[in-house]
């Protein structure tokens, strides 16, 4: 039998190979250090910071991704995780595969919604996003539809008019056209018809079309996307989402709604809070709109619009205030022991359209 | 010494060397030329007259230069950097705060690139402007970059440049 020299070359080679082994994957950390937090010195506003790589982002980010309620104005809100009473902060890694979503409330006394206005704090840290983005909560105030697709009517020589189908007094109606009894409201009716008129004299029909019912769907909506202060609407009347191009730096944004009072009598065109137990089970007719949004949503994208963190809002109002600070019933109801007067003063979804068929229209 | 010795002695140098952390950071400088956007750094502080476009750029050069043993394939990938002020004109408590940004400046062993940051953003105008309106002044400011090389350390490296706050024209001269 022929026993292996010691002396062979392999075992110096599997030195070797070991050697080489820790040089390479002991001495090279599988993950990098945060580097320096400098996001103090970041601005915010300036986005031509030059990019002169194309190397994939490593960087780790210094902070949550977050919504806080403002402080120093002497209105009571917070803003915790929905459910809980923990902040709303997201600690997203900057990957895609760190992706992570959070739903949280704003809560505020109704009063202070409705004669102050809405504040918030959104930030995102250093390292986190390529993108933001963030839209705002809208709904279905006027129900849109189609209309039907005839309509038709006689008249004889001295303009009487009978048999009229989807048509009052030769006008075609739609019952998705608000503005036909309101002048104030919206056309919300989509669509085109046909129209037949006959003449019962001559017992010639002219037949006209198609004609379009002439509705704009975007008059039919409301919210905070609509009243926004930075709003921005497209070519036909649409509230745009807002994309921010943050290239990894910190950036910070404060969101300000006036107070509802001058123009509205609810709450309901901040306040997107729902309990579904006050709507059959599921959500008011107003939010299920196909335009509709539920939320104020808040995202951090990367390049390719891969989605690395989201957040959504509610806003809650709340009837009374020692209810609120004991974090109780934000819907209580009644009325005040001594005043008399309601202790719900203002709707929101609960009472403003209770069920899931109605809509708000003109009682928001 | 038999030959399996001596590569069992120089396989452990090897490993000693290897997972030594080499300082890349002192194998890295900064240096500025001449070019457009050369120090010294004009800062407007009065966007509205004659705007700051073409100001606050800085001009810079990164080298990492090899000493000692490093690896033929070492890299430094620059990702953010900060500049901090020092006003000639202004107490060392009383200084603009530091400015901040992003960039990527990616670098091999035995070569130089060069690379533009900003010198300072809005913050640093206003708030100079809110308390010293259109007065120049002048002084130097720090650059300083941080990354990472090769073994994922953390490397950074700072420079001095000369660097001007006033109401400045993008030709560079004042009003």
């Amino acid at each position: 039998m022929i026993r292996p020299s010691p002396r062979k070359a392999r075992p110096v080679h599997l030195l070797v190979a070991y050697a080489a082994g820790l040089v390479l994957a002991g001495c090279t950390p599988q993950t990098r250090p945060a580097l320096p937090d400098w996001s103090g010195g970041m601005d915010t506003t300036d986005t031509s910071v030059i990019d002169t790589g194309g190397t994939v982002d490593t960087t780790v980010p210094t902070g949550p991704m977050a919504l806080y309620a403002v402080t120093g104005t002497g209105i009571p809100s917070r803003i915790w995780q929905t459910g809980t009473t923990d902040p709303c902060e997201l600690n997203i890694d900057g990957t895609v595969e760190g992706y992570q979503t959070m739903d949280c409330t704003l809560d505020i006394p109704e009063l202070d919604l409705f004669g102050y206005g809405l504040d918030f704090d959104f930030t995102v840290p250093f390292g986190a996003c390529d993108f933001v983005t963030y839209h705002h909560y809208m709904y279905e105030a006027w129900e849109v539809g189609t209309g039907p697709t005839d309509v038709s009517y006689d008249v004889d020589a001295v303009g009487n008019i009978t048999n009229e189908v989807n048509s009052v007094n030769g006008v075609p109606a739609c019952q998705y056209d608000y503005s036909r009894l309101n002048t104030d409201a919206p056309n919300c009716c989509v669509g085109n018809y046909t129209l037949s008129v006959t003449n019962t004299d001559s017992g010639v029909t002219r037949v006209v079309g198609p004609i379009s019912w002439g509705g704009k769907p975007s008059t039919c909506y409301g919210g905070a996307a609509y009243i926004d202060p930075e709003a921005t609407f497209t070519a036909d009347g649409w509230p745009t989402g807002k994309i921010v191009f943050t290239n990894q730096t910190k950036y910070d944004k404060r969101f300000h709604w006036d107070e509802l009072s001058t123009r509205f009598i609810s709450n309901v065109p901040l306040a997107n809070h729902y309990d579904p137990a006050d709507h059959d089970g599921t959500m008011p007719a107003g939010l299920a709109g196909e335009a509709a949004s539920p939320y104020y949503v808040f995202r951090c994208y990367d390049h390719a619009e891969e989605l690395l963190g989201q957040i959504r809002l509610e806003v809650r109002e709340w009837n009374e205030e020692s209810e609120y600070y004991a974090n109780g019933d934000p819907d209580t109801t009644g009325t005040e022991p001594v005043s008399g007067e309601p202790i719900d003063d203002r709707n929101d979804w609960a009472t403003a359209t209770p069920g899931s068929t109605d809509f708000i229209q003109d009682a928001q | 010494m038999p030959r399996v010795l001596w590569m069992i002695v120089g396989v452990s140098a090897l490993t000693a060397t290897g997972c030594q952390s080499p300082d890349t950071s002192s194998m890295l400088s900064i240096t500025y030329g001449s070019g457009e956007f050369a120090p010294p750094v004009e800062v407007d502080t009065n966007c509205d007259d004659g705007g700051c476009d073409g100001l606050e750029q800085l001009q810079a050069t990164l080298n990492f230069d090899q000493q000692g043993f490093v690896s033929g394939t070492a890299q430094v990938e620059i990702l953010q950097y900060k500049v901090e002020y020092g006003l000639y004109d202004l107490a060392a408590d009383n200084q603009p705060p530091y400015y901040a940004g992003v960039t990527t400046v990616v670098v091999n062993i035995n070569d130089s690139v060069d690379f533009n940051v900003r010198a300072a953003g809005s913050n640093q105008r206003d708030w100079i402007r809110a308390r010293y309106g259109d007065r120049q002044l002048d002084g130097t400011a720090t650059l300083t970059l941080a990354g990472y090389d090769q073994l994922n350390q953390v490397v950074q490296v700072s420079s001095d440049f000369d660097i001007s706050f006033g109401d400045f024209v993008t030709d560079g001269a004042t009003p």
